[in-house]
């Protein structure tokens, strides 16, 4: 399929760009190795080599435990070993009901979505933002609704059956209260693509009348100005924020600023910042972070008055937003363009390609596919002219990013004026032998998308891989029935999981074109996964930190974190349209997991009545329900697997040996969790 | 003529039990064995290889020997990057001020290849280091080098680790995790608490548990239970060498990144180890070209500085090579003082080494309104219009080059790289 890619790239851009491809070269797909085994230089099987199948109950419990984290009850093991894969579209509906399955699924689509990895700096450079002064903890806050948002709009989408398309098209998120005000926000200030406020849209300056946005000193905490008197047009201290501390001279006279500059102060002042004085406390509530519910975003009606940002009250429990400015689907998100920052030489053409990942799995400039620039710019810009070298390496992706373009600046707000701007007023969306579409914004780009007939393959090659480790074949005829089922299906969400959960691309019960190719692997969990897996097994939260709210104290929690980014993680990458989890158990996996386990002992075993597993004697009748725990939640193997006595022997024996070694009872129990926590089983995808 | 008995005999007794040390730790013989060493048929010494790469694009190429014979070429106008006299070897260029403070011998081991990247594009970056389609079933060049170095140094594991270089890297087709120094500073750490005291017990018993659970398993779990019983031998075998120097690690940045890399050198972990040095990075709107390409300049400068001053304290110099690899170089001129757009024409590889001979290779033409690398003499090392190696060769001839310079055999370069030729101008 890569040189069935390969070459149909090669056609679309006809040759224009300087024979640099090589068609005699081996498509890279990707560096021409298929990856059998485990060691990512593990020669292929043998040819000739018999299939060998993967038991049922393994493949459920790899897939319950990507669904869920939790390992496999018995009763479940025992309907597998009864009735193979055919128990598992039953078990999946199960496991969807279960709490643990949204919050893997958020975890899932964050990633998939490319809503993750976001860092102030780049919400900063995507927004012309400055996040900097906020006050304490809100950065982080901010950051993590950023990240949350579009993957609990999905879920949403996924869990309710709506057709799973509306991922692309959709106008209503999943948004808490400081989002909802950071929308309303980015609609009142749009800035032109050279990053200067584009004062024509800016409707709440003008309807204030150049009242300033003005910094009071207060003396005194009683002279603090009260909230709802600073967004109150009729009080004399609209507009006015106070701050308390001045330990800076300059800060001592207050500061005041008017225009276009004075709205994003205002929206800074929300959340602390005071301007390079002391921050004072956002005026954002816990409650506010947490009341998340689906917002529909619509423009105004005639004469309508839009969503004013600073009325925070308002905004609170609001359930529609009436901004100018378009939202649609996931690629309008302010994660995502803080992900993918675009400038004036790119132009939207990294959002355009990023776009077209995550909708349709392909990248207009695919990792199989190497063109050489090398006649270019000659002149700023003539390297897409017509009739120059690269024109056709274009003819694709520039018709797509208009259709951005005329929705957004390069600085992600509303564009205003598309002729002042020079940005066509129609443009065409037509990629992989899909019928060309002509429209304007981003609705239309979005519901181009959403027609396409790749979207169904590609998200059915996502979740086999995700649930593989391993490359999926879009042309496999199981991957190719399974779209056909999701499409038929309206594109239930659902329906994909328990048609590719059952498939044997992913069981493994039987040979597929994919395993054929690409073998089978077992596979390490991904830092995201085995932290949500050791958190819910042990009933810690945020066990390794990662989103900066770990239950652990002090030193054991700075540890876990830095162990835990030692563990390979199941991320995005700028032009990568292989989204693939990691798999190698190399040597800072297996030093990472055993230490993580080290720093977690602690917090896991005592013997406190309350400890995840108590050591209280030597007694069998104490130690052995506890040892039974850890194989069954800790290291996953259901107490009716042929396994389960056998690791509990040896758990056993382990607890005795370091008694005799003199440990106490409480330590040589911690030794044994750190076993059965680092266990292969523990740690892996498929064991 | 030696018996299979006495060979393994030697294999497993010889040089002081070696080979017993080996079976024992999971480790590779030659790691027991001191410094690397040059193969019988002449090929250089190898060497390890700290990479410094960015999918960024830094203007590193814009104020690198070779830029500064030119007078319409713009360069910030911060007394550092100002012209001046510079000493490489034997060679005597223009040059900004910023690289006089590398030490002499430093820079007497120092080659700044201009050459193309054939690309404008960010995400392009590990198609620059397939050398945008001349490499050998498309694998990276630090993954090809990588995997002829391994056995040679005989370090733990072939495949490169990236401390700074974010998840862009891979090895034979697998994208590489990346490893934070703060990540490698708690890997590393060893106390002397009850529970570290039972570690080997533990040992024992993981490898008891996985027993169990291999007896049943299919060829790929086995196979996977194999990989990971051996990286946790290997694992335990680590970290005494280096523990004070990885101890000082405190951040993940530029600094920590080049501490992490030759505590992994010192450990001889991997033969390739990538961070990231930044000489301005993305710098499209830096006005003047004060705001980034400036400082960045000095800073990097000076993180070249540390990293050769480490190397030498751990009498690491003569077996670790430094190269700089970006996504592309920045335009020189037709931006003016706004800042630098990509180009797809011009880039400087900049080599430090044993077996690198200091120098400029290549040079830059004007082309249209800003400029581009030029054809190039293997031999001298000029630019030199018609010159052997062509402009479109030049990125195939420095991987080459640097390979060679590595100590990879030729043949293994050659089998690796297609196209382009060794620049021996450029080797010592």
């Amino acid at each position: 399929m890569g040189r069935v890619w390969c070459a149909l790239a090669w056609a679309l851009v006809g040759g224009a760009c300087v024979g640099s491809y090589d068609p005699g070269l081996e498509p890279s797909r990707d560096d021409g190795v298929g990856v059998a085994g485990v060691s990512s230089d593990e020669p292929p099987p043998p040819r000739g080599e018999p299939f060998d199948p993967v038991r049922p109950e393994l493949a459920g419990a790899r897939a319950k435990v990507f669904l869920t984290t939790l390992a496999l009850d018995e009763d479940e093991r025992a309907a597998l070993a009864k009735d193979g894969a055919a128990a598992l579209p039953g078990l999946v509906d199960r496991w969807l009901a279960l709490p643990q399955a949204r919050r893997r699924l958020e975890v899932f689509f964050a990633t998939t979505f490319q809503q993750r990895q976001l860092t102030i700096a780049a919400f900063d450079e995507a927004f012309r933002a400055t996040l900097g002064g906020w006050a304490d903890g809100e950065k982080e806050r901010f950051l993590r609704s950023l990240e949350a948002s579009f993957a609990r709009t999905a879920v949403a989408i996924a869990l309710e059956g709506r057709p799973f398309t509306e991922t692309l098209t959709t106008r209503t998120f999943v948004l808490n209260t400081p989002l909802a005000v950071l929308l309303a926000y980015l609609d009142a200030a749009p800035r032109r693509d050279d990053g200067d406020p584009d004062e024509n849209g800016f409707w709440l300056l003008r309807e204030a009348r150049g009242v300033p946005f003005r910094l009071v000193h207060a003396k005194r905490d009683d002279d603090r100005i009260p909230f709802e008197e600073s967004i109150d047009p009729s009080s004399p201290r609209f507009m006015h924020f106070s701050f308390r501390e001045s330990y800076q001279d300059r800060c001592r006279d207050g500061a005041t600023e008017r225009g276009p500059l004075a709205v994003p102060r205002v929206f800074g002042a929300l959340f602390g910042d005071r301007v390079g004085c002391e921050a004072e406390p956002s005026v954002f509530s816990e409650a506010d972070w947490n009341d998340w519910r689906p917002v529909t975003v619509r423009a105004p009606r005639k004469g309508e008055r839009r969503s004013v940002f600073w009325d925070v009250p308002a905004l609170r429990d609001a359930r529609e937003l009436v901004l100018a400015t378009p939202r649609v689907g996931f690629f309008t998100t302010p994660a995502f363009f803080a992900n993918w920052p675009t400038n004036e030489s790119n132009d939207h053409r990294v959002t355009a390609n990023q776009t077209l990942i995550v909708a349709l799995g392909r990248s207009f400039d695919g990792r199989d596919v190497t063109f050489r620039v090398q006649d270019a710019q000659s002149r700023a810009g003539e390297h897409t002219r017509a009739g120059s070298a690269c024109v056709a390496c274009h003819r694709t992706l520039e018709p797509t990013r208009e259709l951005i373009r005329q929705s957004y600046t390069v600085t992600h707000f509303q564009r205003l004026d598309l002729g002042r701007d020079r940005v066509p007023a129609e443009a065409t969306f037509g990629f992989d032998g899909a019928e060309a579409r002509r429209g304007r914004g981003v609705g239309d780009l979005a519901s181009a998308l959403a027609d396409h007939p790749r979207f169904a393959v590609a998200w059915s090659v996502r979740l086999c891989q995700a649930l593989t480790a391993n490359r999926c074949l879009d042309d496999d005829p199981e991957i190719v029935r399974i779209a056909r089922a999701f499409s038929a299906a309206n594109h239930d969400f659902r329906v994909l999981l328990r048609e590719v959960v059952r498939s044997p691309v992913t069981t493994h019960a039987a040979p597929t074109a994919t395993t054929d190719s690409e073998g089978v692997v077992v596979a390490v969990a991904d830092r995201d996964a085995l932290c949500a897996r050791l958190e819910t097994r042990l009933g810690v939260g945020d066990v390794c930190d990662l989103a900066g709210a770990s239950q652990l104290g002090g030193e054991a929690r700075d540890r876990a974190r830095h162990l835990a980014m030692a563990l390979p993680g199941f991320g995005y990458a700028r032009g990568d349209d292989a989204l693939l989890p990691p798999h190698d158990a190399g040597l800072f996996f297996a030093a990472g997991t055993v230490k993580l386990c080290e720093a977690l002992a602690e917090a896991a075993v005592d013997g406190s009545t309350d400890a995840r597993f108590r050591a209280t004697s030597d007694a069998a009748a104490d130690v052995n329900p506890v040892l039974a725990k850890m194989v069954h939640e800790l290291i996953g193997v259901p107490s009716g697997d042929e396994r389960a006595g056998a690791v509990r022997d040896v758990l056993a024996r382990h607890r005795a040996a370091a008694r005799v070694a003199g440990a106490s009872t409480v330590l040589a129990l911690r030794s044994t969790f750190v076993v059965a926590c680092a266990a292969a089983p523990s740690v892996s995808f498929g064991l | 003529m030696q018996s299979r008995r006495n060979l393994l005999q030697n294999l497993l007794f010889g040089t002081g039990g070696v080979g017993l040390r080996a079976l024992a730790t999971g480790l590779p013989a030659a790691f027991f064995t001191r410094g690397a060493r040059a193969d019988d048929a002449g090929d250089r010494r190898p060497q390890f290889l700290i990479l410094s790469t960015s999918p960024s694009g830094d203007p590193i190429n814009a104020n690198a020997p070779g830029t500064y014979d030119d007078a319409r070429v713009i360069h910030p106008r911060e007394p550092e990057l100002a012209a001046t006299t510079l000493h490489l070897g034997e060679t005597t260029v223009r040059a900004a001020r910023v690289w006089t403070r590398l030490p002499e011998r430093v820079r007497n081991r120092a080659s700044f290849f201009h050459h193309a990247t054939f690309t404008n594009n960010h995400p392009n970056l590990p198609k620059v280091l397939r050398l945008m389609g001349a490499t050998k079933q498309q694998e990276m060049l630090p993954s090809a080098f990588a995997k002829a170095l391994a056995p040679r140094l005989g370090t733990v594991q072939t495949e490169p680790v990236s401390i700074g270089a974010g998840d862009l890297l891979s090895f034979a087709g697998r994208s590489l995790p990346p490893l934070a120094p703060l990540a490698l500073r708690d890997l590393l750490a060893r106390d002397d608490s009850p529970l570290a005291r039972l570690t080997e017990l533990r040992a024992r018993t993981l490898d008891e548990v996985h027993a169990l659970v291999r007896e049943r398993g299919t060829r790929a779990e086995r196979a996977y239970l194999d990989r990971l019983s051996l990286s946790h031998r290997q694992a335990r075998a680590l970290g005494d060498s280096v523990r004070d120097l990885v101890r000082t690690i405190d951040g993940d940045d530029t600094h920590h990144q080049i501490t992490a890399a030759v505590a992994l050198v010192k450990m001889k972990v991997t033969p390739v180890a990538a961070i990231r040095i930044s000489f301005g990075g993305d710098n499209h709107s830096d006005q003047d070209l004060s705001r980034r390409e400036a400082p960045d300049h000095v800073s990097g400068v000076d993180h070249l500085v540390r990293l050769f001053a480490l190397l030498d304290e751990h009498r690491l110099a003569d077996d670790v090579t430094f190269a700089s690899i970006n996504v592309f170089g920045r335009t020189l001129r037709r931006e003016g003082w706004k800042g630098r757009d990509h180009s797809a024409n011009h880039h400087v590889t900049v080599m430090v080494g044993a077996h690198v001979r200091a120098g400029v290779i290549g040079g830059i033409v004007p082309r249209g309104d800003d400029y581009s690398a030029q054809d190039i003499d293997a031999r001298t090392g000029r630019a030199t219009p018609g010159g052997d190696v062509p402009l479109a060769e030049s990125l195939s001839a420095m991987g080459k080059t640097l390979g060679a310079a590595l100590g990879v055999p030729k043949d293994a370069v050659d089998a690796a790289v297609m196209g382009g030729r060794e620049v021996t101008a450029a080797l010592a």
